[in-house]
């Protein structure tokens, strides 16, 4: 009632009876007063020394699109001031305003300062509204030329329609056996679970239409969906994404010809979130088929964690994977009492110990894999290298760890390149390893003429949980044959402790250590001999802090 | 109109047997085999234990022994966890007792020993090769020959390079740990193993100097045209003699016919599986050595494709002493991407696999599948020879063979561009004229001559008219013959 009231009142003051596009731009101009301050009255932006209050409407992409919905946006949400490059932000007037007299406003500053006057109602607006209900802030312009873009790349999918089944599924159904509780078409071609918002529990949702493609070419299909889904084109499921899954993307290469296809992107939601996106990668690059123009939270590279645990109390785990700060041929071994080490198969030697919580497995088992991470702290270096060798006086330094230079032709002839492969040492040969009825392991391998083994026992020392290491040599040792147990510290102290730095200390047993200082290196070795026994103590200077 | 079609509808089906096409799954039965709740079975390869268990490594790096997964769903299928967080292990073989695999860094062997269900002793039965951490460097590992090695193919690092030792070579590894370089030229495998007279093959996926993904015999010796790994040389002590001639590092690439001519070792693809039309990963290799429990292709071999979630089957013949033959679809719509392939003397396929970093159509994260036999015998090309003109085609039932007529076929030739550059578009194609030269008199085979026949294209027949003598077309009326050889 009060909006008659107010027509009328219009009508009285303007006198002559005006159209409705009419009343609609004379609306229009008056709701552009709030405008003018920056933007001018004849829309090029009011100068403010060498810069503008705000841009040119003249020129604007936005509104010369046919479609409204940016435009509104923008009117609504406002746009952030990121730069020097306008003197003012653009306010965001979604509470200024009402539908009608943002519909207006367009339609008049499109009209004439755009040159073409967008398709603009009250209506619109209120759909808009809808659309960017989630945007809180006003727009950064990033985020404006990304949707405007989308606006502009050609639509690949052409008469889609959609249709919601109610179950709940923990992978694809067969939706032909089964018969919707709705069916619509998306106007605007693009998928969306926005149909099914209202359905609670799980659904599922096929939508199917024309897929036109411009050329015949390997296109990646992409998918990402939480949880199940498939992307079939030409009845042919090309990529599957099935299963119950946070958001996942599956991306396949698919060679298809150029011109009319029929496609149908297949869906189920078993509870819990909800994501469908999907995209075409061709020559004209990425195209969004989908309203949701991300892969979600599959594009994150962090992954859920997963950390290990042994099977049964008291048991180790041991775990072949890439680890940080070891050779690839790492072996990562969690103790109970929160003591882990990795030895290094590589180097056949203990690479560092650690304590806490042992491993992170989650960058090693998902996507293709890089490693696994170690958890915890207070890790310690052992001595780095090989384990043993001869030396002829103790002046004779540590040799480095075997590696060799390798002339190299990239696929090209020209130039050469010379990388540096690790390669195995002569002398050195992993056996392998055998875990006792608490799963710890006891490393083995062949040194010339001697086979050691190697096996670390968690055990409380003067309160703190400590790694107690015995190495045991079998079989015949040469003469001047050292074992090098440190190479940081290596500073005795009175009670038969050494000092290794890094808050740890080690004590020997079974060998008179020797400590030196050569090349920078400070070490601790200890001889050995064949048929005997050396017991390391790996102590931390404090207990583990929670 | 409507009310017509559907009363004469009752008619056409008492003139045909067949009111529907035939589908693969009338001959075919996949059933999946459901694992525990907490397990991501990744399948990388699958043995078969003498007992009757059936073994799969994952690539998480577990080792499951299954009870009853033949007998499934009659008898529950009781999974065991043999060994865990192991490196990625993607061959597995059984022999005197102990379990082998192969995990990236190494050949391992595994026994139980306390008896409680898990194996306790590994034992490093070869590590002469190298990684650096690049996760492109599988290593994929046979089952053992009867000379008692296992056959590794070694991936270049990052698909591309060869940035640690022996990384695009084939190693023999016999159980006494002794280690044989044996060929050269990989690029990425996705599986090793061998066809019914025990040679060995492997799988090659596109790209560098694959034109497309393939079936590769490994010819002990031979290079196999990724010329990457080929700095190993020096390394290998003259195992495989003198290092081969680069291919050509042109832009425009070569063919392997031609480079045939010019490198002595380089041995061509034995069945080329086209890329995009069949399949984009092949993966396990498998011959059928049930003897016909399986269905009518004893002795043929079968190939896993990962992504598009299929298995299929191969024919191999030698012609002048080169490896060659027709790939045919057998098989789609396993639940993941197929990696591990094993088929059991009972005749039951055994696949298991995984879509992690390489989708598949699948779409689940992994499956552990069983394929048997119904019972029914699917009408088929059996086998694909060529004969000095043409081919000749054997079938699994009698031909109708008034539908043998030269319209019945139509076949297209074409080859790839042997290019450092990833992969290749289909080349040099070549349209022959197919005709009927002889049927058999028993319906189950005919020759075709074709015109012309090129040497080093694959030929793609398509036999789209022919029918059954029971009226029926053929279950896959395609297939692909890489024709390195043509027979004198």
């Amino acid at each position: 009632m009060k909006r008659i009231l107010l027509f009328f009142s219009a009508l009285l003051a303007t006198g002559p009876v005006l159209s409705q596009d009419d009343a609609v731009m004379k609306l229009g101009q008056q709701t552009y007063q709030l405008c003018v301050a920056c933007h001018g009255p004849d829309g090029k932006g009011i100068k403010a020394g060498d810069l503008s209050m705000a841009p040119s409407l003249h020129g604007s992409k936005y509104l010369k699109l046919e479609d409204n919905t940016l435009a509104t946006g923008i009117v609504l949400k406002g746009i952030a001031k990121e730069d020097n490059k306008y003197v003012q932000a653009m306010l965001p007037l979604e509470a200024a305003l009402n539908d009608e007299q943002i519909a207006a406003v367009i339609a008049y500053v499109t009209k004439e300062f755009a040159g073409k006057r967008q398709k603009v109602s009250p209506a619109s607006v209120a759909k808009a509204r809808k659309t960017f209900a989630d945007q809180k802030s006003p727009w950064k312009r990033s985020d404006l030329e990304d949707m405007l873009k989308a606006e502009q790349e050609p639509k690949l999918l052409s008469n889609v329609t959609y249709s919601i089944y109610e179950g709940k599924w923990e992978e694809l159904p067969d939706f032909s056996q089964l018969t919707p509780i709705k069916t619509g078409k998306l106007e605007n071609n693009l998928i969306s679970l926005e149909p099914a918002k209202d359905i609670k529990g799980g659904f599922g949702m096929v939508f199917e239409g024309n897929l036109s493609l411009p050329d015949t070419h390997e296109y990646i299909l992409s998918i990402t969906s939480d949880d199940g889904s498939a992307f079939v084109v030409d009845g042919e499921t090309r990529v599957g994404n099935d299963g119950i899954h946070p958001a996942s993307t599956q991306r396949i290469k698919n060679k298809l010809e150029a011109g009319e296809h029929t496609f149908k992107i297949l869906y189920f939601d078993g509870g819990g979130q909800r994501f469908l996106s999907s995209y075409v990668r061709g020559k004209q690059g990425t195209i969004w088929i989908s309203e949701v123009r991300s892969e979600g939270k599959a594009k994150s590279k962090s992954y859920d964690p997963i950390p290990l645990t042994a099977r049964n109390p008291g048991e180790a785990i041991v775990h072949r994977a890439f680890l940080p700060d070891a050779k690839p041929r790492s072996i990562g071994v969690g103790y109970p009492d929160k003591v882990s080490a990795v030895w290094d198969a590589d180097n056949l030697n203990l690479a560092y110990v650690y304590r806490g919580e042992f491993m992170d497995a989650s960058p090693n088992w998902n996507a293709r894999g890089s490693g696994s991470n170690p958890l915890g702290k207070d890790r310690v270096k052992t001595a780095q290298g090989m384990p043993l060798q001869v030396l002829e006086s103790l002046d004779e330094p540590w040799q480095p760890i075997s590696e060799t230079k390798v002339k190299y032709e990239r696929d090209t002839l020209d130039p050469q390149k010379e990388i540096t492969i690790n390669v195995k040492h002569p002398d050195y040969q992993f056996r392998g390893y055998r875990l006792d009825k608490n799963r710890f392991p006891t490393f083995k391998y062949d040194f010339k003429k001697l086979t050691v083994t190697d096996r670390m026992n968690p055990e409380e020392i003067e309160g703190v949980t400590s790694l107690v290491r015995t190495i045991e040599f079998e079989g015949k040792a040469d003469e001047n044959l050292y074992l090098r147990l440190a190479d940081t510290g290596s500073q005795e102290t009175k009670d038969g402790w050494i000092d290794i730095g890094q808050k740890m200390k080690i004590k020997i047993q079974g060998a008179d250590p020797v400590t030196r200082q050569i090349e920078g290196k400070k070490e601790t070795l200890v001889p050995v001999s064949g048929e005997s026994s050396i017991t390391v103590t790996y102590r931390w200077n404090a207990p583990l802090e929670s | 109109m409507k009310r017509i079609l559907s009363l004469l509808a009752p008619c056409f089906l008492a003139f045909s047997a067949y009111a529907e096409d035939p589908k693969e799954s009338d001959y075919y039965t996949i059933t999946a085999i459901p694992a525990p709740d907490d397990a991501v079975i990744e399948g990388g390869a699958i043995e078969l234990i003498p007992d009757g268990r059936v073994a799969v490594c994952t690539r998480r790096g577990q080792i499951w022994m299954i009870e009853n997964a033949a007998e499934y769903p009659d008898k529950p299928a009781k999974w065991t966890l043999f060994a865990e967080y192991l490196h990625e292990p993607l061959g597995l073989a059984w022999k005197d007792g102990w379990l082998y695999t192969v995990q990236r860094p190494e050949v391992t062997r595994m026994k139980d020993e306390d008896g409680d269900g898990r194996a306790d002793v590994f034992e490093t039965v070869n590590d002469d090769w190298g990684i650096n951490g690049n996760y492109h460097e599988y290593t994929f590992g046979s089952r053992f020959d009867d000379e008692g090695n296992l056959w590794l193919a070694l991936c270049l690092t990052g698909s591309f390079t060869a940035e640690s030792l022996y990384r695009g070579w084939v190693l023999r590894i016999n159980e006494d740990g002794t280690m044989l370089p044996t060929a050269s030229g990989v690029r990425s495998p996705g599986g090793v193993g061998f066809n019914a007279s025990g040679d060995v093959f492997y799988t090659d996926n596109q790209g560098a100097w694959n034109g497309t993904s393939s079936l590769k015999w490994i010819k002990p010796g031979s290079f196999q045209g990724n010329p990457n790994g080929n700095i190993w040389f020096p390394f290998a002590k003259g195992a495989l003699g003198d290092r081969p001639t680069d291919p050509p590092y042109t832009e425009e690439g070569s063919r392997t016919i031609t480079e045939r001519g010019n490198i002595s070792q380089l041995i061509p693809p034995a069945v080329i599986l086209p890329h995009q039309r069949v399949g984009n990963s092949p993966t396990g290799i498998e011959p059928d050595l049930s003897e016909g429990k399986f269905g009518p292709f004893a002795g043929q071999v079968f190939v896993g494709e990962q992504t598009h979630s299929k298995i299929h089957r191969v024919y191999l013949e030698k012609v002048n002493g080169l490896y060659q033959g027709a790939m045919f679809p057998f098989l789609e719509g396993f639940g993941s991407g197929n990696i591990g392939v094993r088929i059991s003397k009972d005749g039951i396929l055994y696949t298991s696999g995984s879509n992690r970093g390489w989708g598949a159509r699948g779409g689940k994260l992994y499956n552990f599948e069983r394929v048997t036999w119904t019972g029914k015998v699917p009408f088929e090309i059996h086998e694909m020879r060529a004969t000095p003109n043409g081919f000749e085609l054997t079938f699994t039932k009698p031909i109708d063979k008034s539908t043998a007529t030269d319209e019945a076929f139509s076949m297209e030739a074409f080859t790839y561009i042997y290019q450092k550059a990833y992969g290749s578009p289909e080349v040099d194609q070549v349209e022959p004229t197919v005709s009927v030269a002889s049927v058999a008199e028993d319906g189950k085979s005919l020759k075709l001559k074709v015109e012309p026949l090129t040497k080093g294209h694959v030929h793609a027949l398509v036999a789209a008219g022919l029918k059954s003598e029971e009226g029926a077309p053929l279950l896959h009326n395609e297939a692909y013959y890489t024709l390195n050889e043509i027979p004198k």
